[in-house]
């Protein structure tokens, strides 16, 4: 793929529709199309003209609902840009239609010494906080944005961490000590000034409270803080404030070889173990052209369900515990230790395996893991039918959810929001059906849906797809295929062994590909996967290295926390419980 | 006239020992409890809970109360100190006052008060103050969140429950609870007084703080509530005053519903037949267990109420029903009453 | 000398007053004997309050929604008009029908007094805003696959 020339002009290009219809509109003059190995139309746009562009996407027949992922790339050392338009930087939005079941992504090119560019919260709402993470990241200013305030660092960070001259290690810094003075500074950092967000203190009778909900708090799901303007227990407005699990993943993956950034991934969203391998080694395998075998495919997909159930497992017990209700969370953790058991007998880790490899798993499924699957998919169903009569049929449990915090469709789509939570406003979009990956279209089940758009729906769409996921593992343990676990493919990693004993060229080849890692050809490719908690998705760009280039995390909890105060406005704080409970995130998949 | 035997100072005195025993029995009662519900949690929840301290882990109250004593008495300087240290008084006392006027069997009870349910509701009102004055004295947000909840809680709570018990009171003729265990010799008052009974124990529920009425301490939305700025045995107080709470609760849901100290007897049967021995302590304390059961097993299975659920649930069901409650029960004693005069 | 009635109550009066003593003595131990032998430490922040540990905005004693003041306004109404009903409770054979009669008024009143709280919206707890927000949009139940056609943002 990568010997094909990266940029063509579009009036050559047959194209897309989507291409086909910008071209109408604007003139093909106004577009450069980029090939991509992930067949996503991807337009360079000069900046001039990217909000009309937009708009008309957003607004067209069978229209561009969802701003999916909106980032920047630092080209300053990249190398192989082919007939790319010359950039500095280069901000992409990446966009969806529900409607269309496509994606088009549009490319501005910035040069160093403009990085302004108008803001896109007028025509998608969650381009709010996207724009929000590429200045704190980049430095990129978006022009009427209405604050344009860090995200992911604390507000007295110096500089922007995912510019190419910003240094990754440590080692490139001065030695790091938090005396008491640092330690006074970043705690000031935190304080809340409701001026700065044009929230009134109170009014002519009543003293709002500002309360600081998180980051240290049992139903903050983590390190995740909510201040909230409060008129005794309403809601008055509230400020999500994201970024204490900020890891730095992206800038991580620029110094990780290929091979050795897996482990990376499974600590993205911490309860979806394998699940998150899965869309980084699919776009790695796009880059490098590799065909994984059959076999591969459909474990892939059993161990990738057997951790939705886990993550699912954990999402219903702490959703029944944060309404007030103790005992079922005990009874799933319990649940949870039985499908780690399998996990652990197939893998060697229970929580983050880091199983997948490119081109293939770490190695075949163990003799009797047959015997353990059988076990857990006997063992499920019964409990779940329980918990559905004990903890879901319950008045109160009910009373408390139902009706509460509810968003409907045409929110959900505005605000980015995938996964159960887009399900449960009635929305069919289970990318598993609607996009087969990884060879999920062998495979029989069915996408459960809510129409009510409240707390208790989307916990109902999850407790479903429990089912729906053992019916999927059952299929994968009656149909396994035979074959190898690993694609006969040179950048596969690690390689093959069984021949570098007996040629050296075949082990220089395994030597190399281990040590320095697998060069994989330069490109761009991507892969979109439905995750445990949405739709989660690796965008990666090779300059033919042993490193990416850079690697865009789109995950789906950043867009479902940005969605909180829209919701949540006017409803009380054990509302706010019900609802966070029901958004089912884990602040590392937000913060990465 | 005030000349004292020997004999009359002795049993004085006795009567003094006594109330001392209620008060540690009453106190250790509590803190064993802590360690019953949370083994009774496990047990229900598939985990052991507290195994380790002495046999079954029997010895973890006392283990944690020496650990309790031992850490940080911590003022926080930002509090109001003399009612911040009011307030774990009041949280662990007024419900132990109580114990007071609690006929435990007929020769063990402190004091035959004529107007021991008055006292008992009297105390419950006192009670809220040790709620909110933590909250307010602690100067911190979620404590006062919680006092908050709690007030407006028990207040709307108090007003049905006392209300919920006058059918009880007609029924009886008295506010003494020595009395209203005499009255149900023939047959306990829960069949006659059922909505008074459901009305009164989701209102001791709600003045005890338990479960599903915890709000003013509701963990997961207000980190620890009232509370949140205590630690230590202050904490421990609450904790302890908790506990005397379900005792009480359950206790006097036994004497006022199902005969205190009595054997069973419902619509003027005896069920328990006159020539078995009879235990009134064993009676009292088995029934009273059963419902303190039945508190830790409510926690263990019900989520937690909205605050406007809970407050809805007061105000526009369980008050009119106790009216309704009281009305009724005196509609059918005052017609059972001129046949009983005529014959 | 007293009379065994006497000695009764008298002995009632002196536990139940051992009993109101003992109680303050031992919650006045506990925290005595915790206060001498609590260790002491000190930390740089452990003298904010807890406020997840994020410095605080604002003072923790501010003016609140009228809202907790009513609740304290209706106990007092219905309490002490409750405390009537426990008079009559304990006199209700001496009083008979005519009292019954009474009764009902008061309580007839004091109903009349609830369904016009009520009516006014005085119990209405939740907020304003979901009182009346009826479900958020009627067309909210889109076909699978079919999204909406209009802009978000107006």
């Amino acid at each position: 793929m990568s010997t094909q020339s990266d940029t063509q002009p579009v009036a050559t290009t047959k194209g897309h529709e989507v291409v086909r219809e910008l071209v109408t509109q604007f003139g093909a003059e106004t577009f450069k199309l980029q090939a991509t190995c992930d067949g996503i139309p991807t337009l360079w746009t000069p900046k001039e003209r990217l909000l009309e562009v937009l708009h008309f996407l957003r607004h067209t027949i069978r229209p561009y609902v969802m701003l999916y992922d909106l980032s920047a790339i630092d080209e300053q050392l990249r190398t192989k840009r082919r007939d790319q338009p010359p950039a500095d930087f280069t901000v992409f939005y990446h966009l969806l239609s529900i409607e269309r079941n496509s994606d088009v992504r549009i490319k501005v090119a910035l040069s160093s010494d403009n990085l302004h560019l108008p803001t896109a919260i007028k025509i998608w709402p969650n381009a709010n906080w996207y724009e929000r993470e590429i200045w704190d990241l980049f430095g990129i200013e978006f022009d009427g944005h209405p604050l344009l305030a860090r995200i992911l660092l604390p507000s007295n960070w110096q500089g922007h961490p995912l510019r190419k001259s910003y240094p990754a290690r440590a080692t490139e810094f001065d030695p790091f000590f938090l005396d008491a003075a640092k330690q006074d500074a970043a705690q000031e950092a935190l304080r809340f000034k409701p001026e700065d967000w044009g929230m009134q203190l109170g009014t002519k009778d009543v003293d709002y409270m500002f309360l600081n909900l998180g980051p240290n708090h049992p139903s903050a799901h983590g390190a995740f803080r909510i201040i909230l303007q409060l008129d005794g227990e309403e809601i008055v407005d509230c400020v999500p404030d994201i970024g204490y699990h900020h890891r730095g993943a992206e800038k991580m993956a620029e110094r990780q070889s290929w091979h050795s950034y897996i482990p990376y991934t499974d600590r993205i969203d911490y309860l979806g173990g394998v699940m998150n391998n899965l869309p980084y080694v699919l776009a790695v395998e796009k880059l490098a052209g590799i065909q994984v075998p059959e076999r591969v495919e459909i474990i892939r997909i059993m161990m990738a369900e057997f951790f939705r159930i886990t993550s699912h497992l954990l999402f219903l017990g702490t959703y029944v515990q944060d309404v007030g209700g103790m005992s079922p969370i005990f009874f799933m953790f319990a649940d949870r230790q039985k499908a780690y058991d399998v996990i652990e007998a197939v893998t060697g880790f229970r929580m983050h395996p880091a199983w997948f490899r490119i081109g293939g798993i770490a190695h075949d499924l163990p003799t009797g893991w047959d015997k353990k699957v059988k076990e857990f998919l006997d063992w499920m169903p019964k409990r779940l039918d329980e918990y559905y009569k004990a903890a879901f049929m319950n008045g109160i449990l009910r009373m408390r959810t139902i009706d509460v915090a509810k968003y409907n469709a045409e929110q959900a789509l505005a605000w980015g929001v995938t996964g159960a939570g887009l399900r449960a406003t009635g929305i069919d979009y289970d990318l598993r059906k609607q996009r087969p990956y990884s060879g999920y279209e062998r495979l029989e089940f069915d996408v459960p849906l809510a129409h009510n758009g409240d707390a208790y729906d989307r916990a109902m769409v999850r407790f479903e797809e429990l089912r729906q996921s053992l019916r999927i593992i059952r299929q994968c343990l009656d149909n396994m295929p035979s074959g190898p676990y690993k694609a006969d493919h040179p950048l596969t990693c690690p390689p093959p062994k069984e021949r570098t004993l007996k040629d050296i060229e075949t082990l220089i080849n395994h030597f190399l590909s281990v040590s320095w890692g697998p060069v994989i050809p330069a490109g761009e490719s991507s892969q979109m996967i439905e995750a445990t908690k949405g739709i989660n998705s690796y965008y990666i760009i090779s300059d033919a290295s042993t490193m990416s280039y850079r690697t865009r995390i789109r995950t789906p909890s950043f867009p479902h926390l940005q969605q909180i105060p829209e919701v949540i406005r006017g409803s009380m704080v054990p509302d706010l419980i019900a609802y966070l409970a029901s958004i089912d995130f884990v602040m590392a998949d937000v913060d990465r | 006239m005030n000349t004292l035997t020997y004999a009359n100072i002795f049993t004085i005195g006795i009567a003094m020992l006594k109330a001392i025993i209620i008060l540690i029995a009453t106190v250790a009662g509590a803190g064993l409890l802590s360690w019953i519900e949370r083994r009774v949690l496990g047990w229900w929840q598939d985990r052991y809970g507290p195994n380790r301290v002495g046999p079954f882990g029997i010895f973890q109250f006392g283990a944690d109360m020496i650990k309790l004593f031992f850490k940080e008495d911590w003022t926080p300087p930002f509090a109001d100190v003399f009612i911040f240290w009011l307030a774990p008084v009041i949280g662990m006392s007024a419900l132990l006052f109580t114990m007071a006027v609690v006929p435990i069997t007929p020769e063990w009870g402190i004091t035959d008060s004529q107007v021991g349910l008055l006292f008992f509701l009297a105390m419950a009102g006192v009670a809220v103050y040790a709620v909110l004055f933590a909250g307010w004295a602690s100067n911190s947000k979620y404590a006062l969140l919680g006092g908050l909840r709690s007030a407006a809680q028990t207040l709307s709570y108090e007003v049905f429950m006392g209300i919920a018990l006058m059918g009880v009171v007609m029924l009886a003729n008295s506010f003494s609870l020595y009395t209203i265990i005499e009255a149900q010799k023939d047959g306990w008052f829960i069949v006659p007084q059922f909505l008074g009974f459901c009305a009164f124990v989701v209102a001791g529920v709600a003045v005890a703080h338990r479960s599903p009425f915890d709000l003013p301490e509701a963990e997961q939305e207000l980190a620890a509530g009232f509370h949140t700025e205590y630690a230590g045995i202050k904490w421990a107080m609450f904790f302890v005053g908790e506990y005397v709470g379900v005792i009480l609760v359950s206790a006097l849901t036994v004497i006022l519903f199902f005969g205190g100290w009595q054997e069973p007897a419902l619509l003027g049967y005896k069920l328990w037949p006159d020539f078995l021995p009879v235990y009134p302590f064993i009676w009292f304390a088995l029934k009273t267990s059963i419902f303190i059961m039945l508190f830790i097993l409510i926690r263990a299975a019900l989520p937690r109420p909205r605050y406007d659920q809970i407050m809805d649930a007061g105000w526009k069901f369980f008050l009119p029903l106790s009216l309704a409650n009281l009305l009724i029960t005196a509609a059918v004693i005052l017609l059972q009453q001129p046949v009983a005069g005529g014959a | 000398m007293l009379t065994p009635d006497k000695i009764d109550s008298l002995a009632q009066q002196w536990a139940l007053g051992t009993f109101i003593v003992a109680t303050l003595l031992l919650c006045a131990a506990m925290l005595a004997v915790s206060y001498y032998l609590g260790g002491r430490y000190q930390g740089r922040a452990k003298n904010d309050p807890f406020e997840s540990g994020i410095v605080s905005v604002g003072s923790a004693q501010l003016r609140l929604s009228a809202k907790f003041y009513l609740i304290g306004m209706f106990f007092v109404i219905f309490d002490v008009e409750a405390l009537f009903l426990y008079a009559w409770a304990v006199a209700v054979r001496e009083v008979g029908w005519p009292g019954f009669i009474e009764a009902c008024i008061f309580i007839v009143v004091l109903f009349i007094g609830l369904i016009y709280i009520w009516r006014i919206g005085a119990l209405a707890w939740s907020p304003e805003a979901r009182r009346n927000k009826s479900p958020v949009s009627t067309n909210n139940h889109l076909p699978s696959n079919h999204a909406n056609q209009t802009g978000v943002m107006s």
